[in-house]
């Protein structure tokens, strides 16, 4: 059936191109004239005809124009616009170069990246960039630049809870939105545990994050799709960038191996945090030892390998781990010992090939791999004259073996279609429980594996046309196809998509967008964290089916340039089905249960309006986002089967995000509010056969209290004309304590007063990050 | 999450177990009835009310002042009357099998609470096998198709104040859920806990089934098996109060609140039928022998010696073998009995029982008295009480106490 639906859309271009004769075809690549690299998203359009495109994520573009000659501008903001003549017969592919406006480091700020067109040009809704520049010039937790959370101040988007990097779009959840890192898909973004985001902006060149309007080349999530693009290294010259900061530094070494033929980066990061927690404790002369450490490491590699023809290569790994070790000496030479440790880790490998096959066609295929790893390790026992020790270990997640083709054309200026078709084979380990018994006094050393691996199947296919119906009135039309397999069972997909955009007067657009979309694989949570790495991938069983969705959004939107401000309205309603939680009472690590035994499938909607304001240029540049949102559940097994709030169901949601220029320095400030996530807490309890029960009111009744906090930054450049920045930060200025979580603590204590026991329970909230001030420095070289 | 939580913040190096204290908007309480009803028992309810989470619980929690009574389908009415501790009690008529009974609870000052629900329609009996001295046992029960039904078993030992037993049936593995009771089959007399399994019939619908049981038991155990036919009211009941109980041992676990069938309040108003095979039985049971030992103010221990340990032992003298079972009561009745269990005979021929209490810290004689049963079997016991405790204060002083009590001392109780 797939097939079927791309050969109709194919044959219909076809005869669509031939119908136009006399045409000049301008294609090629856009680049960064210093660095060689590819400048992705850059506007340009024939000034007569006034029509144009974009570059897509590898910088290539295709422009059909009637007649023998097109004069073409390219513009990308923070690079100087070029226009430039064509005229028939053309080579294929122009190698279009552009400089940046701004090459003096002193006179402060470029943002690169938000380019192209401006809002209301443009057909995609419900999209959000963001680029380096900025993620690099807002305040950031301990001075270290966080991509994640750059995203979390657009609207719509919500941070979990304090200090976290996990993405709630639209009422989502972080495993519904889909992460990929050159095409390969991220499983957990979190270092930190969630606290900073596995991203290291010196290695990235774009990133792009869809809420809703969802073109037909993604799938596999309901919520949100974040692209993120690695950079690919300077094709001119050799160059390095580092920073140093108090949680961990970074450095990056990138230059050409061919010039302008081959390029390299590699990017690496590590905290010493471990080292920093040692000392302190060795000071304290604690008995408790408790170390973390994490690194990651980006690298890249590209070779042209024709004038039509180029090869990437790109890596990612990075890996979490913390522990805590008790040594309690009892005497009489007995020690009792107990380890606690958590770890998790992701790699992603993606081999690319670019082809231009023509002017008007590019190809793109990838083979990818992708792997996450999470394990729970909980040791003790004693040593003495006799060794005792029980440990449990638990391990869960993925590894992806895929192969992606992607086809680009551009039949006609009015047009651009895609298409392709993708194959993945996924490898769970959902569940891997290991136990070891140690007992040498009574010869006791079993060991217990009970492994669980699911092999399961997943492709798709897409077609959609990027088309300008007339110059106020264009559309992405567009259907993607999917299937899964496992265990026998064959679920499949038909998810139609469909955005448009309506030019108004006064440079307004209206725009309207509608999705489909299915989810295979299934994260599942525990409603009191926040995507931590006990968070479980899982698949889709013949039991549990895959998540479904559909979002219909609609909105306004205005860019003035005059004043280089965006504005965007709009509304959203979201319904999602066949989404799983776990029952009640249930968790999965440390239990006996068959995962699918403890989780349960229900449904939910989101609904909403977001407020996006947004200054592109000028001293002063930044956004306000305000959200307005609703987001419900409802499950058979879960509150009696009623509509309950979703734990990230928040009804208001602001963020301001400003960088102003200061003399030789850049100021920046971000102040979030949102209202407090949902819980459910016991609110009564009474006795029964000897045991309290508690008693709960209704599911995430409880709301923490609301959450706010303001960060400043500022970030000095070196006077002397180095390459060196010195950035000063304070995270919470204010120091609002925000709850991290919630406990509860049951006490029995004597009371004086009245002679006997009182029993009891304390609600705590625990805070954890309060005002942090801290320094970091960047250099080049 | 605790423990995650310990681990995350150290590692944050920014001085956070910072706590807020957050203090929950109080909730109105409301009424919680309990009463399982059967044919071998007249009628009786407990009534108490819900305590907000951050309260103190020590306080009774009971009801005293409620109207309670109870309506059949066949249009009798009792009216029920409270008998102190929160318990109430009907007539002697008792329920019946296949008449729908609904209870309704007033109490000034709380929600009038309602409940339906009937005695399931009485199964052939079970057959009852035990093997391998007693180490194992085949209960074979007879399902009746085309509708839902529900068990809940239990092996009681007389000598074993917990006993425990597993159900081996690996169709059952997934569904069978243990729970300990207090008081599961009567609600007449104090109890040792009593394991039950519950047991739905999903896996053996309407067939006979052999359920295979693995008791942990000794050869000369003089095991009773209950089978109880229970209603859907009361497997929820239970089957989320053991959900509830089990999370309370999980980290990262999802809340468990209680399913109740009670409109406008919490607990549970739910029939069974009942099936004994064993000496064990409610009749057996209701020919007890009920006495108490007051024990007011035997507890001389100073409350600020900041207790480390604490443990009582009583120890038990007769002159006859007996069995039976002992429970501590504190001012206001069981609902604050912070000290209960049963005590465990072994019958060497002497005349002399050690009864071991199962107890928390918060121990304190104020008003209290130990109750004890016997079953009917021994005739006007000579039984004469001695009570230790030993407690160790932080200094790492050894306070104990001694009292003996005597018949004379032991005052007998009617039934009611």
């Amino acid at each position: 059936m797939c097939l079927a639906v791309l050969l109709i859309f194919f044959s219909q271009y076809i005869i669509l191109h031939r119908s136009f004769a006399q045409t000049i075809v301008v294609s090629g690549y856009v680049t960064d004239a210093e660095n060689g690299e590819a400048l992705l998203g850059t506007s340009l359009y024939e000034i007569y005809l006034q029509k144009g495109t974009t570059t897509n994520q590898y910088g290539f573009f295709s422009l059909s124009v009637p007649g023998d000659s097109a004069v073409v501008r390219f513009s990308y903001q923070g690079y100087e616009p070029l226009t430039l003549v064509f005229y028939a017969p053309l080579e294929e592919l122009q190698r279009i170069e552009m400089r940046p406006t701004i090459v003096e480091y002193d006179s402060l700020l470029v943002i690169e990246a938000e380019s192209y067109e401006g809002l209301h040009q443009q057909v995609q809704m419900s999209g959000v960039k963001v680029s380096m520049a900025e993620v690099e010039a807002l305040p950031a937790l301990l001075g270290e630049t966080d991509l994640l959370k750059v995203f979390q101040l657009m609207p719509g988007i919500q941070s979990g809870v304090e200090g976290s990097t996990g993405l709630y779009v639209r009422g989502g959840t972080p495993g519904q939105t889909l992460i990929l890192l050159d095409g390969a898909t991220v499983y957990n973004a979190g270092h930190l545990f969630g606290f900073m985001s596995t991203f290291n902006t010196d290695a990235i060149n774009s990133a792009e994050l869809l809420k809703g309007g969802f073109p037909a080349r993604y799938g596999g999530r309901l919520a949100g799709v974040l692209d993120i693009t690695m950079r690919e290294g300077n094709r001119k010259e050799f160059e390095g960038r580092g920073a140093v900061g108090l949680l961990a530094s970074r450095i990056t070494v990138e230059g050409p191996l061919i010039r302008d033929k081959s390029s390299f980066i590699v990017s690496a990061r590590r905290t010493y945090l471990d080292a920093i927690n040692w000392t302190i404790q060795k000071l304290r002369g604690a008995d408790q030892l408790l170390g973390y450490h994490f690194y990651d490491v980006n690298a890249k590699w590209n070779l042209d390998i024709s004038r039509r023809d180029r090869i990437y290569m790109s890596f990612y790994a990075g890996r979490d781990k913390g522990y805590q070790i008790d040594n309690a000496d009892l005497g009489y030479d007995s020690i009792n010992r107990s380890k606690f440790a958590i770890g998790w880790s992701n790699a992603t490998l993606t081999f690319r090939w670019n082809r231009v096959i023509n002017a008007r066609m590019f190809a793109n295929t990838m083979v990818l791999f992708s792997r996450f790893r999470s394990s729970i390790l909980d040791q003790y026992g004693s040593e003495g004259t006799f060794i005792t020790e029980i440990e449990d270990g638990y391990k869960n997640g993925l590894t992806d073996f895929s192969i992606k083709t992607d086809l680009e054309y551009f039949p006609h200026q009015d047009h651009h279609l895609r298409f392709g078709a993708m194959g993945t084979r996924h490898l769970f380990l959902p569940s891997v429980q290991r136990r070891r018994e140690l007992d040498t006094e009574f010869g006791i050393d079993t060991t217990t594996v009970i492994p669980l691996e699911l092999g399961t199947s997943e492709w798709s296919a897409y077609a959609e046309d990027e088309i300008t119906l007339t110059q106020q009135l264009k559309s992405n039309l567009g259907i993607h196809l999917s299937g899964y397999h496992v265990d026998g069972s064959v679920y499949t997909s038909v998810q139609p998509r469909l955005s448009a955009s309506l030019l108004l007067p006064r440079e307004w657009a209206f725009k309207f967008s509608y999705a489909q979309m299915k989810q295979y694989i299934q994260q599942l949570s525990n409603s009191g964290t926040d995507a931590l790495p006990t968070d479980l991938w899982l698949p889709s069983t013949s039991r549990i089916p895959p998540q479904n969705a559909w979002q219909v959004a609609a909105g306004f939107a205005r860019t003035i340039d005059a004043r280089a401000l965006d504005i965007s309205l709009e509304a959203y309603y979201k319904n999602v089905s066949d989404v799983i939680a776990y029952r009640e009472g249930s968790n999965f690590v440390g239990s006996n249960q068959e995962w699918e035994d403890a989780v349960t499938t229900g449904r939910g909607w989101a609904y909403g309006t977001e407020l996006y304001l947004r200054r592109t240029q000028g001293k002063t540049t930044g956004w306000i986002s305000y959200t307005l949102s609703w987001s419900k559940r409802r499950f058979a097994e879960l509150n009696a089967g009623e509509v309950f709030p979703h734990r990230y169901d928040r009804r208001h949601d602001i963020s301001i995000a400003l960088v102003r220029d200061w003399r030789s320095n850049e100021i920046a400030m971000t102040w979030v509010y949102s209202t407090g996530h949902a819980l459910t807490l016991a609110h009564s309890r009474y006795r029964l056969d000897g045991d309290l029960v508690d008693v709960y009111g209704a599911w995430n009744s409880y709301r923490t209290p609301s959450y706010h906090r303001l960060d400043l930054s500022m970030r000095r450049l070196n006077p002397s004309g180095k390459r060196s920045q010195v950035i000063i930060s304070l995270y919470n200025a204010y120091s609002h304590r925000n709850v991290f979580y919630v406990g509860v603590d049951d006490y029995s204590s004597l009371d004086p007063h009245i002679g006997y026991y009182k029993e009891g329970r304390a609600i705590k909230g625990f805070t954890l990050l309060p005002i942090i001030p801290s320094v970091s420095y960047r250099f080049f070289f | 999450m605790h423990r995650l939580f310990a681990l995350i913040c150290p590692l944050a190096l920014l001085g956070c177990e910072s706590i807020l204290e957050i203090e929950l908007e109080r909730v109105a309480p409301e009424l919680v009835v309990t009463s399982l009803f059967t044919e071998h028992a007249p009628w009786q309810v407990m009534v108490q009310h819900t305590v907000g989470v951050q309260e103190d619980l020590t306080h009774p929690s009971i009801i005293d002042h409620a109207t309670v009574s109870i309506e059949g389908s066949n249009g009798s009415l009792i009216e029920l009357v409270h008998r102190g501790g929160g318990f109430y009690y009907g007539d002697a008529s008792l329920p019946q099998s296949g008449i729908m009974y609904t209870i309704r609870v007033e109490a000034e000052g709380y929600r009038s609470v309602e409940a339906m629900d009937q005695i399931p329609s009485r199964l052939k009996p079970p057959d009852v096998r035990y093997l391998q001295s007693n180490e194992r046992s085949t209960v074979t029960l007879y399902d009746v198709s085309g509708v839902e039904n529900y068990y809940a078993i239990s092996v009681l030992s007389p000598n074993i104040y917990w006993q425990t037993f597993n159900v081996l049936n690996p169709e059952l593995e997934d569904q069978m859920k243990r729970f300990s009771v207090e008081d599961p089959f009567s609600p007449y007399v104090n109890r040792p806990r009593v394991e039950v399994a519950l047991i739905h019939d999903r896996p053996f619908d309407g067939k006979q089934f052999d359920l295979s049981l693995l008791n942990n038991a000794f050869d000369q155990d003089d095991l009773s098996t209950y089978i109880n036919s229970i209603s859907k009211a009361y497997y929820d009941y239970y089957l989320s109060k053991i959900v509830q109980k089990n999370a309370e041992h999980l980290s990262l676990v999802e809340p468990a609140p209680l399913k109740s069938n009670i409109r406008g309040g919490r607990g549970v108003f739910a029939g069974y039928s009942l099936y004994v095979d064993g000496r064990l039985t409610p009749e057996n049971i209701k020919n007890q022998i009920i006495g108490t030992y007051d024990l007011s103010g035997t507890q001389t221990i100073p409350y600020d010696s900041t207790l480390v340990s604490d443990e009582i032992n009583f120890t038990l003298h007769s002159d006859q073998s007996v069995t039976g079972f002992i429970k501590y009561d504190s001012e206001g009745g069981s609902m604050v009995t912070s000290l209960e269990g049963g005590y465990t005979v072994t019958d060497h021929g002497s005349a002399e029982y050690l009864v071991h209490l199962h107890h928390d810290t918060n121990t304190f004689f104020r008003n209290a008295k130990l109750r004890i049963s016997l079953l009917s079997e021994v005739s006007n016991p000579r039984i004469e009480l001695t009570m230790k405790q030993v407690s160790n204060d932080r200094k790492g002083n050894r306070i104990e106490i001694h009292r003996t009590f005597r018949k004379r001392d032991f005052v007998e109780e009617k039934i009611p």
